[in-house]
This record gives structure tokens, C-alpha cells and sequence, in this order.
């Protein structure tokens, strides 16, 4: 009961490779393997606290404050994740930019304060936020890989196809281009394994 | 004024803010409207995103930064630019738009995620106020470029026959490709990159 709930966002109900939304990070900060794993776990920070605390205070978010107030939860926290980064990973900080900030906006974190979190129990949509926020790191996580193998010719640093492909990788992949076509193929993928029944 | 014409060329054919900064992509995939909607629906957002972007900017270095506040940047912007546009949205219901465009539930808020980005850009790169409003146009008709040209490949891509597994979501998003991939192209267009 309590692990379907976790578990439905991950895989049976992806956000982004079910009905993509919420594609704006997935798409510019997947170049690197390390880029989608901090937007990733950025999301999965924000979308647990988002939902705990709207569903908390749930009982004010009616009427016309409840949108500017589900913005303003999604912005509190991250900005708290921009810090961290900031502080902690500088390295990793300038590609991020602006896309912290605009997790405070996304479609993914509106979504699920508006279905979940002023509907349901404190525990419960925290843990539908982590469910949503796994599946996001998982597609985040993926497509970064299949960008980073394909665009430095190694995947996780191992030369999977030798020198020689490592030297001449496809940059395409790494282009915005590249991004986009990836996302593409790989709702297609899953749609398939979905429309299979084996997942 | 040179430097203004090539932020303005910039913003729109070059760094376009959908395709090569990739944000907002959300508003052009779900956004299943005519061509003349979509129109009104560009026309609407660039007005609110330059008008966003002067006002942010000027409470970023007229307020936060004085203050020494600038850790609560992205509260105030979101808060401005949540302002704007139900303004912005309430004035238009009057004059251009239909009320159904703007309230299917996505669409209001991934537009916000442009709206956003256009005001966080101008602050990250440092513009100066005329810059920032400039740039924020162009932006603005980088949108409106991308879905006037995307709204009628949609509208064959439904009735094309496609395997069903690629229809929809994902062939849009291959479609996305092959036009970022066109506009690769206009990079160093003017010494611009």
C-alpha cells in the first residue's frame, strides 16, 4: 500500500517519459553524467519538501493564493537548493544557472502539489512527492548517460568501444539538438516496454 | 544601439530561447491551438516577459542588491512575475484571447517557466535595464518564431500515419531536433555565438 504509492511514480507513471512534462531541465542539463544527476536529486529535495509542506498547510491554499502559494514553497526550496550548490559544488554550479531557480516553476512540482498534496495526507504526498521525484531522477539519470556515453565516447570514464571512438565521439549528442532527439527515443522506448505489459 | 540590434538578432535566431537555451518546451508541446491563438498567445507572453524583465531588474538592483539581499531573488521574481501575467491575463480575456487558451491547466503554468527564465537570464548575464528589455523581446519573438513555424508541422504530424509508439510526444520532440539542428546552423551569424 504505502510502497505502491512510492513506487508508481518511478516507473508506471514516469512523469517525463509518460507524458513529458516538466522537460525543461531534462533537456538543457543532461550533457554530463554529473549535471543530471545534480538536477535530478535537486528535484527529488524539492518535490519532497514542496509537497510536505503544502500538504501541511494545506488549509490555506484555497482560492486564487493557492497557485502564488505552491510558487512560493517550489521557490523557497529552490533556492535552498541553489545554495547548496553554490557552496558545495562550484564546479558544477555555473552549468546549472538558471534551471535551480526554475524548478520553483515547473510543471512536474505544480502538478503534483495540485493532485497529491492539498488532496491527501501529509505522509502521503510526501512520499508521492519522492515517488515523482525518483522517476525524474531516473529519466534525468538515463539520459544523461545514453549523452554523456555517445557524446565522450565513455560510459561512466570506461571506454566501452576503444580509443579510437573515444578520440572521434558524436558531439551531435551533445549539441541542444542532440538532447531533443535522445528524450524523443527514449518515450518511444518506453511507451513500447509500457504497451508490452512487461514493466 | 549596434550592441542592442545583436542582443535583439541574438536572442531571437541565435541563443533562441527554446530551442538553444531549451526552456519552455513545455507551452510549445501541449499548447494544441490554431495558429492565429498561438499567435495571440506569443504576442501576450512577450509583452509580459519584457515587462517582467524591467521590473525584476529594477527590484534586483534597486532593492536586493543594496539591501545586500540577493539569496531572495527568486522569491521576488516569482512573485512579480505571478503579478504580470494574471494581470496581463485578466487585461487580455478583454481584448485579444478567448478565456478558453490560457486555462487549460498546464499551459498557465509552463508559460510561467518562460516568463521566469527570461527575467533569470537578463540577471545572470548582467544586462544593463535597456539590455534586459531588449533581450527579453527577443526572446519573446524567439518563441513566437519557434511556434508559428512548429503549430502547422503539428497539425500533419497528427494525421500523418505514424507508428504508434512515436505518435505524439515523441515525434514532436525528433521534430524539436531537426529545427534546433536547422538553427545550429546561424551560429557565428555576425560574430554573434
Amino acid at each position: 500500500m504505502k510502497i505502491s504509492l512510492l513506487v508508481r511514480g518511478v516507473i508506471k507513471d514516469n512523469a517525463v517519459l509518460g507524458i513529458a512534462i516538466g522537460v525543461c531541465p531534462v533537456l538543457a542539463l543532461t550533457r554530463t553524467r554529473q549535471e543530471g544527476l545534480a538536477i535530478g536529486l535537486a528535484m527529488v529535495m524539492v518535490m519532497f519538501f514542496g509537497n510536505l509542506t503544502v500538504s501541511i498547510f494545506k488549509k490555506y491554499a484555497v482560492g486564487g493564493f493557492k497557485i502564488p502559494f505552491f510558487m512560493l514553497t517550489a521557490a523557497l526550496y529552490a533556492s535552498l537548493a541553489e545554495t547548496y550548490f553554490r557552496f558545495y559544488h562550484p564546479a558544477l554550479y555555473p552549468n546549472l544557472g538558471i534551471f535551480l531557480p526554475l524548478l520553483a516553476v515547473n510543471c512536474l512540482v505544480m502538478w503534483r502539489m495540485d493532485e497529491s498534496a492539498v488532496r491527501s495526507s501529509a505522509f502521503r504526498s510526501a512520499l508521492d512527492g519522492l515517488g515523482y521525484g525518483f522517476g525524474f531522477l531516473l529519466a534525468v539519470f538515463l539520459i544523461s548517460l545514453v549523452r554523456d556515453f555517445l557524446g565522450t565516447g565513455a560510459l561512466l570514464g570506461w571506454p566501452l568501444f576503444g580509443p579510437e571512438f573515444r578520440a572521434t565521439p558524436i558531439l551531435f549528442f551533445l549539441s541542444p539538438a542532440g538532447g531533443f532527439l535522445v528524450l524523443g527515443l527514449l518515450i518511444a522506448l518506453y511507451r513500447k516496454f509500457i504497451n508490452s505489459g512487461k514493466l | 544601439m549596434k550592441n542592442l540590434g545583436l542582443i535583439l538578432i541574438g536572442a531571437t535566431l541565435i541563443n533562441n530561447i527554446m530551442l538553444i537555451e531549451q526552456i519552455g518546451i513545455c507551452p510549445a508541446l501541449h499548447l494544441a491551438a490554431a495558429l492565429r491563438k498561438a499567435l495571440k498567445v506569443g504576442l501576450v507572453m512577450t509583452a509580459v516577459m519584457v515587462l517582467s524583465a524591467g521590473i525584476n531588474w529594477l527590484i534586483y538592483h534597486l532593492l536586493l542588491v543594496p539591501l545586500n539581499f540577493p539569496f531572495l531573488k527568486n522569491l521576488f521574481f516569482v512573485l512579480t512575475v505571478m503579478a504580470i501575467s494574471r494581470t496581463a491575463l485578466n487585461a487580455s480575456h478583454r481584448v485579444v484571447l478567448n478565456r478558453d487558451i490560457f486555462t487549460a491547466a498546464g499551459t498557465l503554468f509552463s508559460a510561467n517557466c518562460l516568463l521566469l527564465a527570461a527575467t533569470l537570464l537578463v540577471i545572470a548575464r548582467d544586462y544593463d535595464f535597456i539590455e534586459a528589455m531588449i533581450y527579453a523581446l527577443g526572446s519573446g519573438f524567439g518563441f513566437i518564431l519557434v511556434v508559428m513555424v512548429f503549430v502547422p508541422i503539428r497539425e500533419r504530424l497528427d494525421r500523418a500515419p505514424i507508428s504508434p509508439n512515436l505518435k505524439g510526444m515523441p515525434i514532436y520532440l525528433i521534430t524539436f531536433s531537426l529545427m534546433a539542428l536547422a538553427l545550429l546552423g546561424g551560429a557565428g551569424f555576425l560574430g554573434l555565438d
